[in-house]
């Protein structure tokens, strides 16, 4: 609650969503993550980024080397990223369910997406499922604001933009 | 202190095989994975800060840095124009464009920017293009939305950081359209006209706004100091670029001398056909020269051209626009002598002035918006003349209507300050023989371009669907006969895409009253659509007075709003009824009185497959609900088994829900005390 109450001039909750996003064994086994903030109407808030150079996995169990290597991007991100956003968004096919709940304790909500195939024969998109990491209040501030999102079909399409902007920052890990 | 809070679980597995605690590093140094407990803080990573920062007033920069990426601290990056350009935007800058929403979520009626109405399809086409390509003729037919396009794309540009400056060059007559379009279409920019005398202009040039709109006439006088301010352009835009078709005339090389990164120009004129006309156009676009034999190849290039038949399944039947201009200088003079006479003559009356005073006045000002008395010089005329030649060029036929018809104001002056267009006149004073030829001529002769109607007249009974433009060169304020004129050209063979110009001129009683009916209408359309919206009868007296900022005399009663409608004896309720019958379009005649027992009032109207439809109408001057016996009463009198002939039930007290269902099923319409004052 804001000490001066106040109305914008739209609905819009306050405050961003952070889409995390990691992207592994790009050129030279970098392993590269980022965190694209936005708000209600989509636009970016706030870009950080960071970038890891993986061993050889010969040594390691498969599993674990993947979740050190996101826990660590995830660290360096969270280290560097100077504003909290209000819920952190990340894809379920990308992040083991651990990394959050044995790895990084984050105080931020956090909601894992996935998205169901779509059932043959249909044009539309199958189903989108959100896992909140910390159950939500139907009217709290982080759920308002993925709601408001989705509705907006923004709860996919922030993910590319995170790797338009890696793409950006380390063009030469992406030349062919 | 990181502002997302985390904790890391040191006791998490790892594998113990050595080395590995050096096996995972950073680039360079990352460490994060060295040891756990040795984590350091990763160097190779960044963070970019893409807030909206509120503009601070920061002198050093050209423009306000609304949309302007901020630096980690918070504050402004400054961009001094007078700095050489950086060769490569920073990754700031390329990061705050590269991850903007894309446009397809943008421009989507669901999505996170609200639009005033949802685009078209080939208006989000046209959006995408001028977003995306730096140098574009926007060329389509009028009526398609070419302003709405640009000032979408505008505002998208904006958002997206693309752009910061925009100067638009329009018509005299179009900026304040302009303007209105800016605020519905991009309501967080910040625009400013650039009009008013020249140091009202100097504080407007250097104002920090998003977007100038300036007239070309004024960009003319104005471009010594445009060159010496150094102020910058990421685009301009030109409206109605066919104006600097002359490439040797003063503005055509003021325009061209602007530099910007962005040019756009859009035109209803097609252009194809002059190479001389094309090519001022083209050197604003294309800087540089152009062979003759290039220019069409290049024109192809840059040309985003739908013609209206192209896109019609994409178009509802009827778009309105409703074009404000300003009064020429003699129009202003002329009202503004009538308006302070007219004011201080019913101020003179004092208890004396009556509802019909205010409409006399009403009616001579907007005969003055029409035209002026003695000069003839009309800023409506000329509007739509620079229109009229853009449809002619495209073989495109007009409509227009005026409530008057006088040589002075009406008709017959808009039919000889037309002639270029071959009109053809239709008015009430005509016989049928002449109406039938006048329709003929229009529909067969291709060289009749426009066909001038008394809105009373061409009204009804008229199918011109050869027509796909319709203008109201006056407003009747009376929705119901307006579109009833309109469906003269889309009802029969044409269903789609009629374009229709409805014209008032700015700061005059045109406007004034076109605001009060706007905000009433939504409360008639919400349950009846063609509601009477005479003057006469949608405008209260206060609000008739009020129009000339005085107070209604006391006692007066002559608007049915201001009469209790319970309170109505029976022949009042009568000509109340026939009265909104008249304005639904019905001729009425009354019957003798019948005590309560028949048919009232007997009202006639010819539909469009020339049907007649009859009303057998009851009035029931009753305060409490009528019940299932009235209806009853009134259905026994209607011929049996006619779909032609139909009952009317009038009780200001309202109906029993019985009644209503009764009614239904009978062919009987009922009408309470909403439908007799809406």
């Amino acid at each position: 609650m804001s000490p001066i109450p106040f109305h914008g001039i739209t609905d819009d909750p306050p405050g961003a969503a952070g889409f995390l996003r990691f992207l592994p064994h790009v050129a030279d086994d970098f392993w590269l993550g980022a965190m694209l903030m936005i708000d209600a109407a989509g636009e970016p808030v706030e870009f950080t980024y960071a970038r890891v150079q993986a061993p050889s996995p010969t040594l390691w169990r498969p599993e674990d080397f993947f979740l050190t290597c996101v826990r660590s991007l995830a660290a360096a991100i969270f280290d560097a990223c100077p504003v909290a956003p209000l819920v952190i968004v990340c894809r379920a096919d990308e992040v083991d369910s651990r990394l959050f709940s044995e790895q990084i304790q984050v105080e931020t909500p956090i909601v894992l997406i996935s998205q169901e195939p779509p059932p043959e024969d249909s044009e539309l998109d199958g189903d989108i499922l959100l896992q909140w990491t910390i159950e939500q209040d139907e009217n709290s501030p982080a759920r308002r604001l993925i709601n408001i999102i989705a509705v907006r079909g923004l709860l996919l399409e922030p993910f590319e933009r995170a790797e338009i902007g890696l793409r950006e920052v380390y063009p030469d890990l992406f030349e062919p | 202190m990181s502002a997302v809070s985390y904790l890391i679980n040191t006791t998490a597995a790892f594998p113990t095989s050595s080395g590995t605690h050096t096996a995972m590093r950073s680039v360079p140094e990352v460490g994060a994975l060295q040891t756990l407990e040795r984590r350091t803080k990763t160097t190779d990573s960044g963070s970019v800060s893409l807030s909206l920062a509120p503009w601070q007033g920061d002198e050093s920069t050209a423009v306000p840095p609304f949309f302007w990426p901020q630096n980690r601290e918070g504050g402004a990056i400054s961009r001094n124009r007078s700095d050489p350009a950086p060769e490569m935007p920073s990754l700031n800058k390329r990061l705050a464009a590269l991850l903007q929403p894309p446009l397809s979520i943008c421009l989507a009626a669901s999505g996170p920017i609200e639009w005033p109405s949802e685009l078209m399809e080939f208006q989000r086409t046209g959006i995408r293009m001028l977003i995306e390509r730096p140098h574009i003729l926007l060329a389509d037919d009028m009526g398609l939305g070419k302003t709405v396009q640009a000032a979408a794309a505008i505002r998208l540009l904006t958002r997206r950081r693309e752009i910061e400056t925009t100067l638009i060059v329009a018509p005299a007559g179009v900026i304040r359209n302009w303007r209105a379009e800016m605020a519905k279409w991009a309501p967080e920019l910040r625009t400013v006209e650039i009009t008013g005398s020249a140091a009202q202009r100097v504080w407007k040039w250097d104002s920090r706004v998003h977007v100038k709109i300036v007239s070309y006439e004024t960009l003319r006088s104005d471009i010594g100091r445009i060159r010496a301010s150094q102020v910058g352009w990421d685009l301009v835009c030109l409206d109605e670029a066919q104006r600097i078709k002359n490439k040797e005339s003063a503005v055509s090389g003021a325009v061209c001398s602007i530099t910007s990164e962005r040019r756009w120009a859009l035109t209803g004129t097609p252009l194809e056909n002059s190479v001389e006309d094309l090519r001022s156009i083209m050197s604003f676009l294309i800087p540089g020269p152009i062979k003759d034999e290039d220019i069409r190849s290049r024109l192809a290039e840059i040309q985003l051209r739908r013609k209206k038949s192209e896109v019609l399944s994409d178009l509802p039947p009827k778009l309105t626009t409703v074009l404000a201009v300003p009064l020429t200088k003699e129009q202003r003079e002329e009202y503004g002598g009538l308006l302070g006479t007219g004011t201080a003559l019913l101020c003179d009356k004092g208890q004396d002035a009556t509802v019909t005073d205010v409409l006399a006045l009403i009616t001579r000002l907007k005969q003055i918006c029409n035209f002026a008395t003695e000069s003839g010089r009309s800023s409506k005329l000329e509007d739509m003349v620079r229109r009229l030649s853009a449809l002619r060029e495209e073989g495109h036929k007009a409509l227009i209507f005026s409530q008057f018809t006088s040589e002075t104001y009406g008709v017959y002056r808009l039919g000889r300050a037309l002639a270029r267009f071959g009109p053809v006149l239709y008015t009430g004073d005509m016989s049928i023989g002449q109406r039938e030829e006048a329709t003929r001529a229009f529909r067969d002769n291709p060289e009749a371009g426009v066909m001038i109607l008394s809105l009373r007249a061409g009204g009804v009974g008229l199918n011109l669907q050869s027509a796909s433009y319709v203008f109201h060169f006056d407003r009747w304020w009376n929705p119901a006969s307006e579109s009833q004129a309109e469906d003269r050209s889309h009802r029969i063979g044409q269903t789609r895409g009629v374009s229709v110009y409805k014209y008032i001129c700015e700061d005059t009683i045109e406007e004034r009253i076109h605001q009060i009916l706007r905000s009433k209408k939504s409360l008639f359309t919400e349950y009846v659509d063609d509601v009477c919206m005479d003057l006469g009868g949608s405008l209260t007296e206060k609000e008739l007075f009020g129009i000339f900022n005085l107070e209604p005399p006391r006692r007066q009663r002559t608007s049915a709003r201001d009469v209790s409608i319970s309170e109505l004896s029976g022949p009042e309720l009568d000509m109340l009824a026939k009265y909104r019958l008249e304005r639904l379009g019905y001729e009425v005649e009354m019957s003798p009185p019948s005590h309560g027992g028949g048919v009232d009032l007997i009202a006639r109207m010819r539909d469009e497959l020339g049907s007649e439809i009859t009303l057998f109408v009851q009035c029931r001057n009753w305060s409490s609900p009528a019940d299932v016996r009235a209806v009853r009463e009134l259905s026994d009198v209607l011929p049996r088994g006619s779909r032609i002939v139909q009952g009317l039930l009038v009780c200001p007290g309202g109906f029993t829900a019985d009644a209503a269902h009764f009614a239904k099923d009978r062919h009987v319409l009922l009408w309470g005390a909403a439908e007799l004052v809406s």
